[in-house]
């Protein structure tokens, strides 16, 4: 189901003083199966961006298109649309609101036509996936810790199976280990042919995650690259107050005190090599 | 007991969360826990271990089942002492939208002074001197909705300090925020407690956040496990992964250097550090 924004722009508040512009011309295609990391700095317009993916804003101007068809036009379900467009949102306390943990994750799913065997199959199946504990499913979401809450959000997602899921920052508050977990299951979802969109603001994450980065930068898409491309441009990453991830930084600064070393790397493996190659020792072999 | 006026205590700290019907979640299952004036605290730990319940009893949030909390000599059961302690222990959370109350940054500011009576002119200085030591003197006027993640965590920042509190508890300030806000609000309260002397306790899972601090606190499952100053609880690695936590991002690095035979520091974990110690090995060699 490949996702297709045209020329997007979205005003919020338009004609009043607090008149607000979030996105400006904004366009690109998500192909199916693909894992695209969306970053930018606060207010660039992610969130923005991505609550029009699955219908929740509507353009300004500009169309949105899933499957070849703007998700505007008569007749198409913004309720079936939703089903297949799975969205997490940046805040977990503003996606809950059942009264027990089961309960929340299953009011996804149960809109879907399934037997209540099955809901209750897939809750546990997605509290499994994200970590919660099951003692944790009969308690009030209110009655949790901000990390579980947040699973709890990504869980009443994924047992929707969706067939594209889009996080906003899923693994903020998480410890760890619950971070790791999240994005290996996320990753394995994505292996089994989900098309994921991920907003974050862990650039350690998306560089070893995300085959392609979307930059946004005051509601303009301002590049559009694998993440070694966007990464070994870091004056400009620097300029738009990100932060490339510190393996990065770390090679630029060993350049300037004379080591030959190339700066256009991504993750520990590839630094590691640098790193022993200008010292001249071999590199480990990799188990 | 005559506590000692200059720290926050947590002594035989025991709480429980009650779930309806007799059930209940122990949340803090004996603390003790001693941050001196001046102090930078990182608390770090897993999700549901008992960071925040326990910064909640600095600020009289929570009152403690059993055991004690003094924050700066004064027992957090006395009634009578509440609005002193919460005015000594401010604290910001992670959401920086629901922070902000007011629709002008220094009104925003504004808000704890006046509640607490004092004069409109020493308001003013208060606002003036908390807006300029988070660097937001330049925006006070501007419309809170309109800042940044880190802008709008200065501005809570500044809210407390405008109380004139010996303490700032910070329940991961940083997690909502770009790296660039990150770096913001870590550099505003590193200067607080370095130049003005207030006491630090921050909340994180950022372990590279965790360096800053002078020492650091590990809990699991309501109770502290671990602590002393961050390189040397960054050298437990195994530890800390065995409970869901980690070291900072370049603590792989290092490691993997070790492991092919490049002895760097294992408790160089930061740019600067590791850059300094592979320059040197290089000259050495
Ligand atoms: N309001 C509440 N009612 C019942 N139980 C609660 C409540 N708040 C927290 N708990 C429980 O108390 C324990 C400690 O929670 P706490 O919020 O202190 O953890 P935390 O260390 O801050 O976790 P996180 O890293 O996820 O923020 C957890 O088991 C949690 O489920
Ligand atoms: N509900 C809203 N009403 C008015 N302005 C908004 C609203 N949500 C976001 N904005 C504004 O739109 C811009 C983009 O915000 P957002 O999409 O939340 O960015 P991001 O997710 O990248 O931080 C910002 O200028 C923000 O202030
Ligand atoms: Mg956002
Ligand atoms: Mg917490």
């Amino acid at each position: 189901m490949p996702i297709e924004v045209r020329s997007l722009t979205h005003i919020y508040h338009r004609g009043s003083t607090s008149e607000a512009v979030a996105l400006k011309d904004v366009s690109f295609r998500i192909d199916n199966g693909e894992f695209v990391g969306l970053i930018g700095p606060t207010g660039s317009g992610k969130s923005t961006l991505i609550q029009h993916l699955n219908g929740l804003l509507k353009p300004t101007s500009g169309e949105v298109l899933v499957d070849g068809q703007n998700i505007w036009d008569k007749g198409m379900s913004l309720r079936k649309l939703r089903q297949r467009v799975g969205l997490v949102f940046q805040y977990a306390e503003q996606q809950v609101f059942e009264e027990t943990v089961r309960q929340d994750i299953a009011f996804g799913p149960r809109n879907l036509g399934l037997s209540e065997r099955e809901v209750m199959e897939r809750v546990e199946e997605a509290a499994r996936m994200v970590g919660l504990p099951a003692d944790l499913l009969d308690r009030s979401p209110f009655e949790l810790s901000g990390g579980q809450l947040r699973r709890v959000a990504i869980a009443g997602v994924a047992a929707m199976k969706p067939e594209v899921l889009i996080l906003d920052e899923p693994a903020a508050g998480l410890d760890p280990r619950g971070r790791d977990g999240i994005l290996s299951r996320i990753q394995e979802m994505h292996r089994g042919g989900m098309t994921v969109i991920l907003v974050s603001h862990n650039m350690e994450d998306v560089a070893r995650l995300c085959g392609r980065l979307l930059v946004l930068n005051k509601g303009e898409l301002v590049a559009d690259g694998t993440p070694r491309e966007v990464f070994s441009r870091n004056e400009f990453v620097k300029k738009i107050g990100l932060r490339a991830p510190d393996v990065v930084n770390l090679m630029e600064k060993l350049r300037e005190r004379g080591w030959n070393v190339r700066t256009d790397i991504v993750n520990v493996d590839e630094a590691l090599k640098e790193i022993l190659r200008e010292l001249g020792k071999e590199a480990p072999v990799l188990s | 007991m005559a506590e000692d006026t200059g720290t926050i205590e947590a002594r035989g700290l025991y709480h429980r969360y009650e779930l309806g019907d007799k059930e209940y979640v122990t949340a803090l299952a004996g603390v003790d826990a001693k941050v001196s004036r001046g102090e930078f605290l990182a608390i770090i730990g897993p999700n549901g271990s008992g960071k925040s319940t326990l910064a909640k009893h600095f600020n009289v949030l929570l009152l403690p089942e059993s055991g004690d909390v003094w924050v700066f000599g004064m027992n957090t059961k006395d009634e009578k002492l509440t609005w002193e302690i919460r005015r000594n222990a401010g604290m910001v959370f992670q959401n920086p939208d629901n922070q902000i109350v007011a629709t002008v940054v220094e009104e925003d500011v504004a808000f704890g002074p006046e509640n607490l009576g004092v004069e409109p002119a020493a308001i003013r200085q208060r606002v003036d001197e908390a807006l300029t030591s988070v660097d937001m003197a330049h925006m006070r006027r501007h419309a809170p909705h309109l800042l940044s993640g880190g802008q709008k965590q200065r501005v809570a920042i500044a809210g407390v300090l405008a109380m004139r509190p010996g303490c700032i508890v910070l329940d991961e300030p940083t997690a909502m925020l770009d790296p660039r806000g990150r770096e913001e609000v870590m550099k505003t309260v590193l200067d607080l407690n370095k130049k003005h002397g207030i006491t630090i306790i921050h909340i994180t899972h950022y372990m590279d956040e965790a360096l800053y601090a002078d020492r650091v606190l590990v809990m699991d499952q309501g109770r502290v496990i671990m602590e002393g100053p961050p390189r040397e609880v960054f050298l437990e690695k195994e530890k800390l992964v065995s409970l869901g936590l980690d070291v900072p991002p370049l603590g792989r690095l290092s490691e993997a250097l070790g492991r092919a035979g490049v002895s760097v520091r294992p408790d160089a974990l930061s740019v600067e550090e590791l850059v300094e110690e592979l320059c040197r090995l290089k000259s050495g060699a």
